[in-house]
């Protein structure tokens, strides 16, 4: 009984630890780092590439963060979302909302109802997230911490208004 | 067909093992959660306990995979292998609260429910960098927690051994998709080497630990393979009388099986070298009180019969051996399960009636 048993593992074993090995190489491989400019002359390796940083603009409410929305592959539109200094707030999430956040009462603001979740904002340096076409107008960016919108950013062209802090979630 | 259920039978061994074991968790977790608050700032409590509880997880599943292995190199690894189960479950009940925290921080406050978020909030199946790495660390949860669900010997029984080793197989799968998670999922987000060096390091420990192994297992398999194809008239060369200790055995090759040929108090006796428990190397054993004992967990058979004595019913099968001018010769078809062979003598010429 044992013999099958045996068998079965010696083959399953090695191709767990190589189907391992090949996804820790390929994770490696494309991970943003690999989109560095060589004369961007910044320490941090996630930087976005230069055409992206001059297409972007700063978003409202959030010091030092810019978004620049630029073609990605085939039909999708790629969000790039640049952190000069690290951000103060506790764990930024990016959403798109059709409308921008509606101003509420208290210390913190509700997501606009159906916004969808694009996903995390690294505190320091450049996100990439993917957008397919067509998509809702408004980025939202939200700190789950402190459980309120950040600030927005029309992605058709104009700027949002803050969002001032309000209602709980 | 069905067994009663017995619960964990705890003695001193295996509450100082769990002890252990849940003690370096916390103490991991606290040190991480330390060290991750002072070099990330921003952070908060929830994003550190998903992070220790998700690295606390890996660790645990590189120590439970490198047991087997490093314990059929140097007994002295066979404590850790006695509880390894315990393990197990404790990798599983951590890496569920790391499931179920990231679900509730990431899916939880939108209007689709949080599980179907889960698994299809990212479509991009066709990219690498972004490929949706969470259902890949979903379907290793439910793996690992099936197995530790059915880590008990109720469910060894239950299910056969067989469904039951297959099923605990599945670990190496499990592996897999937790090293993709890993390296799809937060390596996309960060730049620095420790991450990916580290779990390439203990991917590639792992695979050594695993070939060395197998190398051995299967060079010692072609040695006897090849004895018993010059075996004749049914009956095989097994080994000399003097290769096999007082109170332990030889263990040989045969049908495709190995056989432990076990010698104690002057007599030789055959059964099969895999223990019905969990399919430990009984050959590696010693006989005490007349019983051969499994290395593993310390099942018990009598070397007569193959059988296990009361209140257990284990039972594996006999062989018939005999000793002719000082070398012993096994007949390599197993007899009938529960079979009463009579031992040889070391110094008999004649053969074992079956």
């Amino acid at each position: 009984m044992i013999a099958p048993l045996r068998r079965r593992h010696r083959w399953l074993a090695p191709a767990s630890f190589a189907a391992a090995i090949v996804g820790v190489l390929a994770g490696v491989m494309v991970r943003p780092d690999a989109f560095v400019d060589a004369g961007s002359g910044r320490d941090s390796v996630l930087a976005a590439p230069a055409y992206v940083a001059q297409a972007a603009r700063p978003v409202p409410g959030i010091d030092g963060l810019g978004a620049a929305l630029v073609p990605g592959e085939g039909d999708r539109m790629d969000l790039w979302l640049m952190a000069e200094a690290r951000l103060e707030a506790a764990d930024v999430l990016a959403y798109l909302a059709s409308a921008a956040p509606s101003p509420s009462g208290s210390m913190e603001t509700p997501l606009p109802e159906g916004a969808q979740l694009l996903g995390s904002v690294a505190p320091l340096g450049a996100s990439r997230l993917s957008l397919t076409a067509p998509h809702a107008a408004h980025l939202v960016l939200f700190s789950l911490g402190q459980q309120r919108v950040l600030g927005s950013l029309d992605l058709d062209g104009s700027p949002a208004s803050t969002s001032t802090p309000q209602g709980g979630r | 067909m069905g067994h009663t259920y017995q619960a964990v039978q705890w003695n001193p061994q295996k509450k100082r093992y769990d002890q252990l074991v849940v003690g370096g968790v916390l103490l991991y977790l606290a040190v991480f959660m330390a060290v991750s608050a002072a070099v990330f700032p921003e952070a908060t409590l929830e994003t550190l306990l998903i992070r220790g509880l998700g690295t606390a997880a890996l660790v645990l599943l590189h120590i439970i995979l490198s047991i087997g292995p490093l314990a059929r190199r140097d007994p002295r690894w066979l404590p850790l292998l006695y509880n390894r189960r315990h393990l197990g479950v404790t990798m599983a009940t951590v890496a569920s609260l790391h499931g179920a925290f990231s679900t509730l921080q990431f899916h939880a406050f939108g209007d689709v429910n949080p599980i179907v978020s889960l698994f299809t909030s990212n479509t991009r199946v066709d990219s690498i960098a972004q490929f949706p790495f969470q259902p890949l660390g979903a379907c290793a949860l439910v793996i690992v927690v099936l197995m530790a669900a059915t880590s008990h010997d109720f469910w060894l029984r239950n299910l056969s051994a067989p469904v039951w080793k297959a099923l605990h197989m599945l670990v190496y799968v499990a592996y897999a998709l937790i090293l993709l998670h890993v390296a799809l999922g937060s390596l996309q987000t960060e730049s620095g080497t420790v991450t990916p060096a580290a779990l390439g390091l203990g991917a590639v420990w792992l695979g050594a630990l695993h070939l060395r192994a197998a190398r051995a297992e299967g060079a010692r398999d072609r040695e006897e393979e090849v004895r018993e194809a010059a075996a004749a008239e049914g009956w095989m060369d097994a080994c000399g009388v003097d290769e096999i200790p007082e109170g332990r055995a030889k263990v040989v090759v045969a049908a495709g099986d190995r056989v432990a040929i076990f010698r104690s108090e002057g007599h030789l006796s055959a059964l099969s070298s895999v223990c019905q428990h969990q399919n430990g190397p009984l050959g590696e054993g010693r006989v005490v009180d007349g019983l051969v004992v499994c290395p593993w967990h310390g099942f018990q058979y009598r070397p007569r019969c193959g059988t296990s004595p009361e209140p257990f019913d284990e039972r594996v099968p006999t062989f018939r051996v005999r000793v002719e001018d000082g070398r012993v010769l096994l007949d390599p078809r197993p007899l009938p399960l529960g079979t009463e062979t009579d031992p040889v003598p070391v110094s008999s010429a004649g053969s074992s009636p079956a």
